[in-house]
């Protein structure tokens, strides 16, 4: 009697094989690597096991990661995981993971390509393709307007990107910086007035707080300025010497000095008689010679200055 | 020394002194510790039958090439009409001696002996000044103190009775001018009024008093208010070929008050010169036995002095005048940011500084410690007794802006005033002032900021001041160009030896000696300008101010037969005198009136821009003398 030993291997059901990855996903909650896999899965062949792995990352129960060294790694998702992710391939997802890790400093495409193992060209597709779904945006550093940087599209650019309140798209923002300048002016000049008519409890000094509250009543910003954006345009009033500063009588929330106009700005106020001298702004002065072209006997500056003065 | 300075003193020794004085004083302006010891030696020479010309008989090369430089300079020189060498030497004696006279020399002695001739610039700084001394004189102490101060600063010296008879009959004559045109009386008598502006101008040390002519001896120290015969040891100096007194005549109290005997030889004086038409105060008709008596030191030091007294002549003292000076821009910076009250205690304490300064004093960066109670007292005694209310907040305003420092609370407090730093604060708001007026307020935002901040790069300044990168780098260029900002270089290479602009950090900073001193050339060659403009609007209308002057001495002389007719009651010849008198005032056509106007107006202007300028350069100029203290 010959006995047919039956020499069909016995295919392993894929619904074990998934069962079984992610009770070892779980077991290992840093992330599986191909070494677990073969230490774990060993029974297993491994183009059944990375079927299965495929599997479970499309229905999203397992999420891919490449570490530092290029190695990857499974790992299971949390339930919570974003939604929005649903439908993104593999390097998709894996470029959203790597900026995600990246944060709000972001990344350029060359950054993601040194990171990942992925060609430039699979980058950028995987680039436009999540800023379409409005998962990524693109961020244009201060003094960098061609550089591109990414970051996952809810996130706050990092303040080193941001070139601050007082850049627009196109740079900085002087007629914004003067419009800032003239109200704090104004209102300063305007506490000055009523001190001057009114009693002596009528300070003509304000503090930072002050200064912000009536810029953000006076609707010049469509943003909110910060106290240390009102600081910079009252320091910048201050060198001009429109402005002077007193120290406090105490600490605020964010200022300890006061602001007031400063009494060279006030009526009748001295100032040195020598810039009223028509020479001494004037434009051709190092051409102007005794005898020259350019003399004071024939100028008209002077002449003018002359009748004006008496 | 600008050009112009030296230009205007040769112009005002050639109209005042003479020609050969400023030939003499324009040779050694260019010839500093000049060989005119030579022509000491050429007067020593036994014999006076060499003949000056032909030069070649002449001993001395130096003193040919003095008298071959007079030649050339003015052909209307006395010296080309000299025959004898020794009509020259007392002719160049009589210059220098001129030019002592108003301390323009100073003498040295080199080791062989000889003497040896330079130009006191400082005294030709005081001259040229004089304009911006006599509007502060007026300002602060009256008419009758300038026209003291302006008869000592362009005499030199002068002795009390010329100078009070001088000054009294100026004050006669305007007092005659306004009491004509405005039909007023007299005020105060003249006489009076210019002596007591004397005394007082002496006991606040304007002025002081001097000895004779310095004889020629080397000379302590350049302190430009002249040595007043100070000896480097105490022996008498014997040479009579010397010029000069062969005796010293020393002032021990330069600024002791006129004595009684003093006032009332000038009172005396001034009724002499003046004559019984001028109304003289009954207090010089008094008898001696009437008046209070004087306290018995005080007339026996007069006494003592009475017969020296006669001798010793009087000279503005130009270091007090500058001490006033920069008080008085001290005061004015206070009062124009603090208030007319804070100004007045400033005023105060800088009196009580003032009492406590000797001659001699050099400039100091911080006064004296003050107290409370003097500051309280010295407001009392002068006419700003209002301001001791509130006294305690007008100083800490006064420490806040940096004039002065409470140096303890004690009793009240105890405060000195900081010069050296409010000239410094006032040296740089001048500075952004110029600034502000050329380039705008965003240039003066970068200048302060890095004058508060030195060394910041570009890109560091735009973060700082709030300005776009490019008006910032224009106007940070325009700094750098006029000399208000300056730039160094710092390489990033690490061989630091061929750093090209991609390679190197650029820090701006600003340095404010070097601007002043940029400044202060400009300042000299804009005043120099004014003045050429002015100069040059007098020559071109010299016909037009020539016929007004006439017809202003053919008027006067018309009414004063006007008044002789009148007075003698004829009437006919007084009609046809006014008739004559009106043609006369028609002579001046109303164009040629409106120029004269606008020529009138012009003068005043630029000669208002320049003691404008005056001011600013005396401040720069104290700013680089403090900073070179503190070097």
């Amino acid at each position: 009697i010959k006995l047919k030993m039956s020499t069909a291997t016995v295919k392993p059901d894929p619904d074990d094989i998934q069962t079984r990855l992610l009770n070892l996903a779980g077991q290992l909650p840093a992330g599986i690597n191909q070494a677990a896999l073969r230490s774990h899965l060993s029974d297993l062949p491994m183009d059944r096991i990375i079927q299965c792995i495929n599997q479970l990352t499309q229905s999203g129960k397992l999420e891919v990661l490449q570490t530092a060294n290029r190695e990857l790694l499974w790992r299971l998702r949390d339930a919570s995981a974003d939604r929005r992710l649903d439908g993104l391939d593999t390097k998709e997802v894996m470029v959203y993971e790597q900026l995600r890790a990246f944060g709000n400093k972001g990344a350029s495409a060359q950054q993601l390509q040194s990171r990942s193992a992925m060609p430039q060209r699979e980058i950028g597709k995987c680039l436009n393709s999540l800023e379409a779904k409005k998962l990524v945006k693109i961020v244009r550093p201060v003094g960098h307007a061609k550089k591109k940087i990414f970051m996952l599209f809810e996130l706050e650019p990092d303040a080193s990107l941001q070139a601050g309140t007082f850049f627009s798209g196109e740079g900085f923002d002087q007629e914004f910086v003067d419009v800032l300048c003239q109200q704090c002016t104004l209102y300063l000049r305007r506490k000055a007035e009523a001190a001057a008519t009114s009693a002596a409890t009528t300070s003509a000094s304000a503090t930072l707080e002050e200064v912000q509250q009536f810029i953000g009543q006076s609707r010049v910003s469509t943003v909110a300025l910060s106290l240390d954006d009102i600081r910079r345009v009252l320091r910048a009033l201050t060198l001009e010497g429109v402005v002077e500063t007193r120290p406090g009588p105490y600490a605020g929330a964010g200022s300890s000095c006061l602001y007031r106009l400063a009494r060279s700005q006030l009526p009748a106020s001295g100032d040195f008689g020598a810039v009223r001298v028509p020479c001494v702004s004037c434009p051709v002065a190092p051409d102007c010679r005794i005898g020259g072209e350019i003399s004071p006997i024939g100028c008209v500056y002077l002449t003018d200055w002359a009748k004006g003065q008496f | 020394m600008a050009v112009s300075a030296v230009d205007q003193i040769t112009s005002f020794l050639r109209v005042h002194l003479g020609p050969e004085t400023a030939a003499v004083f324009l040779y050694i302006s260019k010839n500093s510790k000049s060989p005119l010891q030579m022509i000491m030696q050429q007067f020593r020479l036994p014999s006076e039958k060499v003949s000056f010309f032909p030069a070649e008989n002449l001993a001395h090369s130096s003193s040919l090439r003095l008298l071959k430089y007079f030649e050339k300079s003015s052909p209307s020189l006395a010296f080309e009409t000299m025959s004898t060498n020794n009509q020259v030497l007392q002719m160049v004696q009589q210059c220098l001696t001129l030019l002592l006279t108003h301390d323009l020399l100073i003498l040295s002695r080199r080791k062989d002996s000889a003497i040896e001739y330079s130009i006191n610039w400082a005294q030709v700084r005081v001259l040229n000044r004089a304009p911006a001394f006599l509007c502060l004189t007026r300002t602060q102490l009256g008419h009758a103190a300038e026209l003291v101060i302006e008869e000592l600063l362009y005499s030199g010296r002068l002795g009390l009775l010329a100078c009070l008879a001088t000054v009294a009959k100026r004050l006669a004559e305007e007092d005659e001018a306004s009491s004509s045109a405005a039909a007023a009386p007299a005020a105060v008598d003249p006489g009076l009024r210019a002596l007591n502006a004397f005394a007082s101008l002496l006991e606040l040390r304007f002025i002081q008093r001097r000895g004779s002519v310095v004889p020629p001896l080397p000379v302590a120290d350049n302190s430009g208010c002249g040595s007043g015969g100070r000896l480097e040891d105490d022996d008498e100096f014997e040479d009579d070929d010397v010029i000069g007194s062969s005796k010293i005549y020393r002032v021990e109290k330069p600024f002791a008050p006129l004595s009684r005997a003093e006032r009332e030889a000038a009172l005396r004086h001034i009724r002499e010169s003046l004559g019984p038409a001028v109304k003289l105060s009954n207090e010089s008709l008094e008898p001696p036995a009437k008046r209070p008596r004087v306290a018995a030191e005080t007339t026996s030091v007069a006494d003592a002095r009475r017969p020296e007294e006669a001798a010793q002549e009087f000279s503005a003292n130009a270091q007090q005048l500058r001490f006033r000076w920069r008080d008085s821009i001290l005061t004015r910076a206070a009062a124009s940011v603090l208030g007319a009250q804070a100004s007045r205690v400033l005023a105060a304490m800088l009196d009580i500084v003032d009492e406590r300064v000797r001659l001699g004093h050099a400039q100091s960066a911080e006064s004296e410690v003050l107290a409370h109670a003097d500051i309280v007292a010295q407001l009392a005694a002068s006419a700003a007794g209002d301001a001791r209310s509130g006294l305690d907040q007008h100083l800490s305003s006064l420490a806040e802006d940096g004039f002065i420092e409470r140096q303890s609370g004690a009793a009240g407090g105890q405060f000195r005033i900081l010069f050296r730093r409010a000239i410094f604060s006032l040296t740089r708001q001048s500075v952004a002032a110029v600034i502000r007026q050329r380039l705008g307020d965003k240039a003066v935002r970068v200048f302060n900021a890095l004058s508060e901040e030195p060394n910041l790069t570009q890109a560091e300044l735009e973060s700082h001041v709030l300005i776009g990168g490019r008006d910032c780098k224009e106007l940070l260029y325009r700094l750098l160009v006029d000399g208000f900002v300056h730039c160094a270089e710092l390489s990033r290479a690490a061989d630091f030896m061929n750093p090209r602009p991609n390679t190197a950090y650029y820090l701006f900073h600003v340095n404010l000696e070097q601007t002043t001193r940029k400044l202060l050339l400009n300042m000299h060659a804009y005043q120099d300008r004014l003045l050429t403009r002015r100069l040059a609007e007098v020559a071109t209308n010299r016909r037009l101010l020539d016929k007004r002057q006439r017809v202003k001495e053919l008027l006067k002389n018309l009414d004063a037969q006007i008044s002789a007719a009148d007075s003698a009651g004829n009437s006919d010849a007084s009609a046809e005198l006014s008739e004559q008198r009106a043609q006369a005032a028609q002579l001046l056509t109303p164009p040629e009136r409106e120029q004269l106007e606008t020529l009138k107006r012009s003068r005043t202007a630029l000669r208002a821009g320049e003691l404008l300028l005056e001011e600013n350069i005396f401040l720069y100029e104290l700013f680089l003398e403090f900073a070179s203290q503190h070097n």
